[in-house]
């Protein structure tokens, strides 16, 4: 069975928390192969395993004030909340949102439509455009849901000129290319000789 | 393009990190004495954590197989949430787009429906490749594109283009509207498939 039973999800969306639950659930596997091994070696040989042993006689002289329970509680506390903020904490979407062309108008043999541009797509394109402007010799950029940063290095020794005119020129492709919101586009133009 | 198991995940490490809050808070108030000041009935911090004997407990063969079982148990969901992060596609079956089976029955596949949308995306002006894919069923379709298109291309041209040409091309394949689509657009600096710009340099002599 397919997970969402072949329908459309959202392409814009947040981290899926991908790492934590591959950690976990390779810890679940781990547990759940020791815990069989276990099993199966009492029932071949007729003993559980030895590395059980050392457990065992821990747990047995332990009392509650031992410094190993305080140590085992903190420990599942901080796990407990590494897990919840892994969980709850949104995370950065992974692509902007742009207008249809047009009027805004719903294409009319279509119903919802969602059009938006990956973060990756928006530094190459913003990159691409700023790499046109005239005194730029390379540019490169990063893109976050919200903003747009162009690192520009230039022959020219005077930057601040070139990076009003940047920014200006990228804002406008951005804009001319449906981006909405608008990211903030900010810019270092760094002189190279 | 893809779809992830975002909300399983998210449901998963919620239980997980409550269950483990829980169980240390719950250690530590033992720990301290705070439980047994709370009630009574609660072991003092002094008293040993276990109260049996271990190799007793683990004696009987009954507890070997409920220690097979939880494992088993336990292996098998930690193998399907490690599987279920693969990125899938989950594309469209077979659309059924017959009326009544007793006259004829006509069977397309979803994918052939993606391969001629791509086809007609990729000779828009600028497009540099693309991928369709349909969901959904033949009375309900969901169209999802990703569409790559170069760095200097003019996007709300394409995207006019896609709206006023290919949308409406598959909605009139299918006779019925689409019930949603969705473009990813990603950005390369390859040349586009038709329409591509030519780079000029030259020499100023003065």
């Amino acid at each position: 069975m397919s997970r969402h039973d072949g329908k459309a999800t959202l392409l814009r969306h947040r981290p899926s928390r991908a790492v934590p639950a591959l950690i976990l659930g390779t810890l679940l596997l781990a547990a759940g192969v020791a815990l069989v091994w276990a099993a199966v070696a009492r029932l071949v040989t007729g003993s559980w395993p030895v590395y059980l042993a050392g457990p065992r006689d821990w747990l047995s002289g332990l009392t509650w004030n031992d410094p190993g329970v305080w140590a085992v509680g903190a420990a599942a506390a901080v796990v407990g909340v590494v897990l919840l903020a892994a969980a709850l904490v949104p995370g950065r979407f992974n692509a902007l949102r742009l207008q249809a062309p047009g009027d805004g108008r719903q294409v009319p043999v279509a119903g919802a439509q969602e059009i938006v541009m990956t973060r990756r797509a928006v530094a190459r394109y913003a990159a691409a455009h700023c790499e046109l402007v005239d005194g730029v010799r390379s540019a490169s950029a990063t893109a976050s849901a919200r903003a747009v940063h162009l690192n520009v290095t230039t022959a020219l020794h005077e930057t601040g000129e070139l990076r009003g005119r940047v920014i200006a020129v990228v804002r406008e492709r951005l804009t001319g290319a449906g981006l909405n919101p608008v990211p903030k586009v900010t810019a270092s133009v760094r002189s190279k000789e | 393009m893809r779809q992830h198991a975002g909300a399983l995940n998210r449901t998963w490490l919620v239980i997980l990190g409550i269950l483990t809050l829980a169980g240390g808070v719950l250690i530590l108030l033992a720990a301290s004495g705070t439980l047994h000041a709370m009630s009574p009935a609660m072991a003092p911090a002094e008293s040993p954590v276990l109260t049996g004997d271990l190799h007793t407990a683990f004696g009987p063969a009954s507890v070997t197989a409920i220690v097979l079982v939880a494992g088993v148990l336990l292996g098998a969901l930690g193998l399907l949430w490690i599987l279920a992060q693969i990125p899938r596609k989950n594309p469209a079956d077979r659309y059924r787009l017959h009326q009544d089976p007793a006259s004829g029955t006509t069977l397309c596949e979803a994918s052939v429906l993606g391969s001629a949308v791509e086809n007609q995306i990729n000779t828009l002006p600028g497009v540099v490749g693309s991928s369709a894919l349909l969901r959904g069923t033949a009375r309900e379709p969901d169209l999802t594109m990703k569409v790559t298109v170069n760095n200097r291309a003019d996007i709300q041209d394409i995207l006019h283009s896609i709206n006023a040409r290919v949308i409406p091309d598959l909605s009139t394949a299918l006779e019925t509207p689409l019930r949603r689509t969705g473009i990813q657009l990603e950005v390369s600096g390859r040349n586009p498939v038709s329409g591509s710009t030519v780079a000029t340099t030259g020499t100023v002599i003065y």
